[in-house]
């Protein structure tokens, strides 16, 4: 978590040095959805199976870029240690703009090398194995940031982006609940 | 998503959703032949051994609300199970897996079909309790060995086989390591009995578990079935309404059952069947929903009801000749 956290505030800082070479002056001018972006903030994840749930706290680190229109993609990791794995994601979102307020639903594809039968209780440990020996590594969600604000020109403030997911093999055994407690973005 | 993911349904208690059952004439014969006598005793011989008996390892197992890890016993339970199905004339045997501490000890015996030998019906029920463990599961064991009894006076195409399995109480871990082996990849039905003697008929006796709905009185046997085993259980429903043993309700949980929502169905002795494919029901009586000396030392004999016992134990062996296919 420490790893993360110094990862972020990293991250952070070289934005910081990256968008004065285009002038801030420049930078207000050209329309935040236009530019590229990163993002940064804790998480938790929730996984839920049928003999098993747990919890973790994580680290969102991710960039967002122009696609078309209101939509942008997105590319990211999810930084954590156990029981929460490391997560690699990418998607597309759709992010209109009222004013400050530019709320976004989007749909996230990922990769996570979440590990379950080692985790948890004794109790069930080979019943939970069973259950999470066929998993395809590869998840899908759906998420929604209703509490998305440009507080300036370059600056975004997003809270309790909420996320729900499965792994797409078996389909719905194991749902995942994605909460980003507060994630704050730059523009490049 | 798939229609059935996630769908889990209540089906009518006395609304039977197939045609006339097969072998009814036999499966309405072994209904018959099950002696209701003999059922208490053996669950009374059963609670006194695990009263009498040493407990086995709790290490990794620390007691919980409700779970009293440290109070498990089988040995007596397994060895009186042994020498029942032995002087059955089973061919018995005691298959050992797992590692130590925690070692399945299950008991196995098997009525050989003739014609269709490979095609194996499976009844079972955990061995293992906690305390004197009556209704859980001294009666899933006490309803085994009553249709042991009655299966083996009879011969059939296919192969009965029972099994009483163990340490159901440390996550299904016999069970798990039997089916993780494939030594039931050769089962077409299985049936598992878990908690099948205790009834409350007060309104509100009955509880349910998240989304689900068991009613509000706790009189019914239920059957828990998935997308592999809806059929079994909806020939189970109508061999039941067409001999009218006992109130029967039905849950299934769409696809594989293996989903958040349905975990409360897949935590016995079905689950690791319903993991790999293979078609199982579970028979209870809901056990916690219902009763409230689950896991407790007042798990006595004397709190169940030994007519809705006998009902349960006559559908089981109703149900074994309506799938063994009964020969002359």
């Amino acid at each position: 978590m420490k790893v993360a956290a110094q990862l972020g505030v990293l991250m952070c800082v070289v934005s910081a040095f990256l968008a004065p070479t285009q002038g801030v002056a420049q930078a207000a001018r050209v329309p935040p959805l236009q530019r590229l972006e990163v993002y940064v903030g804790p998480s938790s994840l929730m996984l839920l199976g049928p003999v098993s749930g747990e919890i973790g706290w994580a680290f969102d680190v991710g960039v967002q870029g122009p696609l078309h229109a209101t939509w942008r993609w997105m590319a990211g990791a999810r930084l954590a240690m156990s029981p929460i794995a490391p997560e690699m994601f990418g998607g597309v979102s759709a992010q209109p703009r009222f004013g400050r307020w530019s709320p976004s639903v989007g749909v996230e594809l990922g990769l996570t090398a979440r590990g379950l039968a080692d985790q948890g209780d004794r109790l069930l440990m080979e019943l939970r194995d069973v259950s999470s020996r066929d998993l395809v590594p590869l998840y899908v969600a759906l998420y929604a940031a209703p509490l998305r604000f440009h507080v300036s020109p370059r600056w975004r403030l997003s809270l309790l982006e909420l996320g729900v997911g499965t792994h797409v093999a078996p389909f719905g055994r194991y749902v995942r609940l994605q909460l980003l407690l507060a994630a704050i973005g730059v523009a490049l | 998503m798939r229609r059935e993911v996630l769908l889990f349904a209540l089906l009518a208690a006395c609304v039977p959703s197939s045609p006339e059952p097969a072998n009814l004439a036999a499966a309405d014969d072994m209904a018959r032949a099950v002696d209701a006598a003999t059922l208490m005793p053996w669950v009374v011989q059963l609670a006194d051994g695990h009263l009498a008996d040493d407990v086995v390892s709790c290490e990794g197992f620390p007691p919980m609300d409700r779970y009293p890890s440290c109070d498990l016993s089988r040995d007596a339970a397994v060895a009186l199970v042994f020498a029942t199905f032995t002087a059955l004339g089973y061919q018995t045997r005691i298959e050992e897996q797992g590692e130590a501490p925690h070692v399945a000890r299950n008991v196995i015996a098997e009525h050989a079909g003739h014609g269709r030998a490979s095609e194996v019906i499976l009844v079972a029920a955990h061995v293992d309790a906690f305390h004197a463990g009556a209704d859980d599961n001294s009666s899933g064991v006490a309803a085994m060995l009553e249709v042991a009894r009655v299966v083996a006076q009879r011969s059939f195409a296919r192969t009965v086989r029972f099994v009483a399995f163990d340490l159901e109480e440390r996550g299904a871990l016999g069970s798990t390591l039997y089916v993780d082996a494939g030594m039931a990849d050769d089962v077409i039905a299985a049936v598992v009995l878990e908690c099948v003697g205790f009834t409350d008929h007060r309104p509100g006796s009955q509880d349910s578990p998240p989304g689900l709905n068991l009613g509000d009185v706790g009189d019914s046997l239920l059957i828990a079935a998935n997308g592999d085993s809806t059929s079994m259980a909806q020939q189970m429903l109508a061999l039941n309404h067409a001999l009218e043993l006992i109130t029967l309700r039905a849950v299934i949980a769409g696809s594989s059952g293996a989903f958040p929502l349905t975990g409360a169905l897949l935590r016995s002795d079905n689950g690791p069947f319903w993991l790999r494919g293979i078609p199982a029901v579970m028979l209870t009586d809901s056990a916690n929903y219902r009763n409230p000396h689950y896991h407790q030392v007042t798990d006595t004999p004397d709190t169940l009801d030994p007519l809705f016992l006998a009902q349960a134990t006559r559908l089981v062996a109703a149900t074994v000749a309506m799938w063994a296919e009964p020969q002359p």
